[in-house]
């Protein structure tokens, strides 16, 4: 069963000139020096993998023996003895030789002694070298007098892809033919051809994408081509293709650019998922992106979809796409894709790397954006406060997706629609802080600070304190270090109880209880103190209900391997590492 | 039988239904990740064109049969198992091997047969040589007795320097009708163009987190929340779950995110003592056992912060580390900026490709650390 089946690339193997596909201007030379009988004896073939070099190499081997080939327009008859004994390699004359393991001295001098003999049934003996650029340097030196002056009746055909890595010395005594790489529609009628004879169902779509991929290559169609019908039968939809083939839809990369322009970095992991899941080769993804980054880009400057491959249906979603990107974000979008493509190469987590690289695409800011900002900025410059808060809005919704969740603390955070008032009333205060949004915590409540209250209200002190961590920033680094770390329990006359994770924390804020209590009367602006300890102990001095944090009953219930020293028992609790 | 394959049902639908055609082309190129399978899948394909007894429509092994059981076990005479060897490629005469190499070679393919999906080990075996190839085109020259189909399986097949494969080029366009070739290989970019162009190539892709959990389980007999432990980790390698069994991973983990909080953190000296941890100062180990120490927690590392950077683009569901989630919310709580994760991740990279030039460890880590609080503070 399966030893009858052979590969469409071998079976349509073509056996004639102008069976060959897409390389014309070879067949239609080598046929007119056959005709006035200006032959070479030496020819070098070049070109990229498939695009027929062994195959004319053969056919030529055959038009120049066969004694019926003048009567055919100097094709092969492929009936005579002489034709049938080369295409099934027995024949004596004509000698295919692999260049890549004959590459030796010794093969090359084997080579040359057999040579002097004349042909035994055609006129001449062929002698065709693939891979030559194998050939060491010895071996295309010894073979340089044999190519400079051979005998009447010897014609070597060299074949190569790499042509670079031939002498120049064997270039000089060779004629050379650059074979082309096949044009996509040249490939699409020839395997319409194949399809139609062995009777095989398949769209045009379908053929287009095979010899999109195939990329000018016919070895590559056809091998791409049986991979398609072993996979679905002798009946091939578009659809079944691409799943055969791993291709990604188009459609695919238009929910990416939408995901990008609607910067939903969440969407970006669910994108990535989604590609291996479906498996995606991942440099594969990133080279259509960039394509995709291309089309759009193209239609953003030229403002039409003509210079497009693509079907009407998508021409029209590009020209939807275009309107959501300027060039700028485009051009720094394909830089980012580039980017990723280089890691890749160095990268053992394929994975994150387009992980990360999707998320950086979804947060880059819109180019469209920073210039309105500019513009505000202009409008400031000129039009003075009342614009100002156009820019701290501007600012905001800059900010917006790249600012964390606000610290975790029991007070509830500053609301997001406040961010206006408080970017404008810190400015006067620090303005710094309001030019270089900070990262993460940054929430610049503290400018508040001008309501002075003498007398501490435990209600005001507790609203207050997530404001207090970020006063506490410009006081002293260490302390504010420590405290998201650190349970603000309650406060009664005037003392706040601070719950520690454990005794690093405490001692710290023992030590430095001098700071502490600096910045607590500076911020609070009376004499507040503060005392430090477990959590639940100091629950049950400042009043408050006691709270059972389910991360200490793990801790309790959790029966403890080893020992730990205080020191571990403290980055446990602080930093929440866990143990095996 | 194919499920001696894990996962990839893609991948067994295009084998399946082209020995049911009876379109097996000449060659197959089978590329993915490491660890996905591709040996497995080979002989699995072997088995299935050799079996005595198939099942399915002659598209399954039955695992019974002398053919199965033989190829299973490296011995069938129809099925070639190539991969790289040590020893210098000395061209033209067959490659001799040394005794005490032999020995591994025998055991390390003993091992292989027993489980497809080990990773063959060999000493200074670096490549396959054009000694290999030159050997295999004899074999395959000579007819074989008895079975139905003969199969070469090239493992690795990236392996092959240039010059073998430019020497392979005619052997892999016109085999004899009887022969298949199967090339494996998880870096397929390093293949000849020309290479790629003689196969069919048929990709396999990372295998599910579940797959991976469901066949450790199986196969290894771990406890459920191991398995899924590790196979979160694995990125969709079984090798690589599998790899991870013997070792604590939960502990390099915590080891390592220890070392990055206390970066974070105050006390440059803890860094030290964090990296002293598993680097040890003096102590045992080579330089190669350090590196690769450091490669996998930088790898766990990685993992980490692209669940940090996960949470803080609010998608949570695709946290890896599942048990730290609460250290997560706590990071990204302080670091939650994704930028500057992302400029994190690209550190570590850095980190990666510095221990991969193969330079002092320590210097590496602790500067390591300097980039990781500039990025992220």
């Amino acid at each position: 069963m399966s030893e009858t089946f052979q590969v469409t690339a071998r079976k349509w193997r073509p056996m004639r000139f102008e069976d060959v596909a897409g390389q014309e201007h070879i067949t239609r030379t080598l046929k007119n020096a056959i005709a006035s009988g200006r032959l070479a004896h030496a020819y070098l073939f070049t070109g990229q993998r498939g695009c027929g070099k062994t195959t004319v190499a053969r056919i030529l081997a055959k038009a120049i023996n066969c004694p019926n080939a003048a009567k055919n327009g100097y094709e092969p008859c492929n009936t005579c003895d002489i034709c049938l004994s080369i295409t099934e390699g027995r024949s004596m004359d004509v000698a295919e030789i692999d260049g890549a393991s004959n590459n030796g001295v010794d093969d090359v001098r084997m080579l040359r002694d057999n040579v002097k003999y004349p042909p035994l049934q055609g006129e001449y003996k062929v002698i065709i070298i693939d891979e030559v650029h194998m050939l060491s340097t010895s071996a295309f030196n010894a073979l340089l007098k044999t190519l400079e002056e051979p005998p009447k009746h010897l014609v070597f055909v060299f074949a190569t892809t790499e042509v670079q890595k031939v002498l120049p010395t064997i270039l000089s005594r060779t004629q050379r033919y650059d074979f082309r790489r096949i044009q996509v529609d040249v490939i699409v009628a020839l395997l319409r051809k194949i399809a139609d004879a062995d009777g095989i169902k398949i769209d045009d779509e379908a053929l287009l994408l095979i010899a999109k991929k195939a990329d000018g290559s016919a070895r590559d169609a056809e091998s791409i081509f049986d991979q398609a019908v072993a996979f679905s039968g002798m009946q091939v939809e578009t659809s079944r293709l691409r799943e055969a083939l791993n291709l990604i839809d188009l459609d695919f990369f238009f929910e990416v650019s939408d995901a990008i322009a609607a910067r939903d970095p969440k969407r970006a992991f669910e994108l990535a998922g989604e590609i291996t899941s479906r498996g995606y080769d991942i440099e594969e993804f990133f080279s259509g992106l960039l394509e995709h980054f291309r089309n759009i880009l193209t239609v953003c400057v030229t403002g039409s979809t003509k210079l497009l491959e693509v079907s009407k249906v998508h021409q029209e979603h590009y020209t939807e796409t275009a309107k959501k990107f300027s060039e700028a974000d485009l051009l720094r979008l394909v830089r980012l894709g580039q980017n990723a493509f280089e890691r890749l190469r160095a990268s053992h987590e394929p994975r994150i790397v387009l992980e990360v690289a999707l998320v950086e695409m979804m947060l880059l800011e819109r180019a469209i954006e920073v210039s309105q900002l500019l513009e505000e900025v202009r409008g400031l410059k000129t039009g003075g406060r009342s614009s100002g808060n156009g820019v701290a809005q501007e600012k905001k919704t800059l900010d917006e997706p790249v600012t964390a969740p606000p610290p975790h603390s029991e007070q509830q955070p500053a609301p997001r629609s406040s961010g206006v008032e408080e970017v404008k009333s810190s400015a006067p205060k620090n303005g710094k802080r309001s030019s270089t949004p900070e990262p993460a915590s940054a929430k610049p409540r503290a400018a508040e600070s001008d309501s002075r209250t003498p007398a501490p209200d435990p209600e005001v002190v507790a609203s207050r304190w997530s404001s207090f961590g970020e006063f506490l920033k410009t006081k002293s680094r260490p302390l504010h270090s420590i405290l998201p770390d650190i349970e603000f329990c309650g406060v009664r006359h005037s003392t706040i109880y601070l719950g520690t994770p454990g005794k690093i924390e405490k001692d710290m804020l023992t030590t430095m209880k001098d700071e502490m209590n600096l910045a607590l009367r500076e911020f609070y602006g009376s004499s507040l103190s503060f005392e430090a300890g477990p959590k639940n102990d100091m629950r049950v001095k400042a009043g408050s209900p006691v709270v059972i944090n389910p991360e200490v009953v793990q801790e309790i219930v959790k029966p403890k391997v080893q020992e730990r020293s205080e020191l571990e028992v403290a980055l446990m609790e602080k930093l929440g590492a866990q143990e095996v | 039988m194919w499920s001696n394959v894990i996962g990839e049902a893609r991948v067994k639908h295009i084998l399946t239904s082209a020995l049911e055609h009876g379109k097996l082309p000449s060659a197959y190129l089978f590329a993915g990740p490491e660890g996905t399978g591709k040996d497995a899948a080979a002989i699995e394909l072997a088995k299935a064109i050799n079996c005595l007894n198939p099942r399915n429509n002659g598209t399954e092994a039955c695992d019974e049969c002398a053919s199965c059981s033989a190829i299973s076990s490296f011995t069938s005479p129809a099925v070639t198992f190539v991969h790289a060897l040590p020893g210098k490629d000395n061209d033209r005469e067959e490659s001799e091997q040394k005794e005490e190499d032999l020995t591994v070679i025998r055991e390390q393919r003993a091992a292989k047969a027993a489980d497809p999906y080990f990773n063959l080990e060999i000493p200074r075996a670096t490549s396959i040589k054009i000694g290999q190839v030159r050997e295999l085109r004899l074999a395959l020259s000579r007819s074989l007795a008895g079975s139905k189909r003969r199969v070469v399986i090239i493992s690795e097949a990236d392996m092959m320097n240039a010059q073998s494969q430019n020497a392979f080029l005619k052997t892999l366009e016109e085999p004899h009708a009887d022969t298949l070739i199967i090339l494996t290989s998880s870096n397929a970019t390093r293949l000849l163009p020309t290479v790629h162009s003689r196969c069919q190539e048929i990709r396999f892709e990372p295998l599910l987190v579940d797959e991976i959990a469901q066949a450790l389980q199986e196969r290894e007999e771990l406890p459920e929340a191991q398995a899924a432990f590790l196979a979160r980790l694995a990125a969709g390698s079984y090798s690589r779950a599998r790899q991870m069994i013997g070792e604590n991973v939960q502990q390099m983990r915590d080891e390592i995110v220890n070392f990055l909080r206390m970066g974070l953190s105050r006390s440059r000296k803890n860094a030290t003592v964090e990296v002293d941890r598993f680097l040890p100062r003096s102590a045992g180990g080579s330089y190669l056992e350090k590196r690769q120490a450091v490669e996998q927690r930088l790898m766990l590392l990685t993992l980490w912060l692209r669940d940090a950077l996960a949470l803080a683009t609010k998608a949570e569901h695709e946290i890896i580390n599942l048990d730290q989630k609460e250290a997560l919310v706590r990071f990204v709580s302080r670091f939650g900026d994704p930028q500057r994760i992302i400029v994190a991740i690209g550190c570590i990279d850095r980190a990666m490709q510095l221990t991969r030039l193969q330079l002092q460890l320590r210097p590496v880590m602790l500067s390591l650390i300097v980039d990781l609080e500039a990025a992220l503070l």
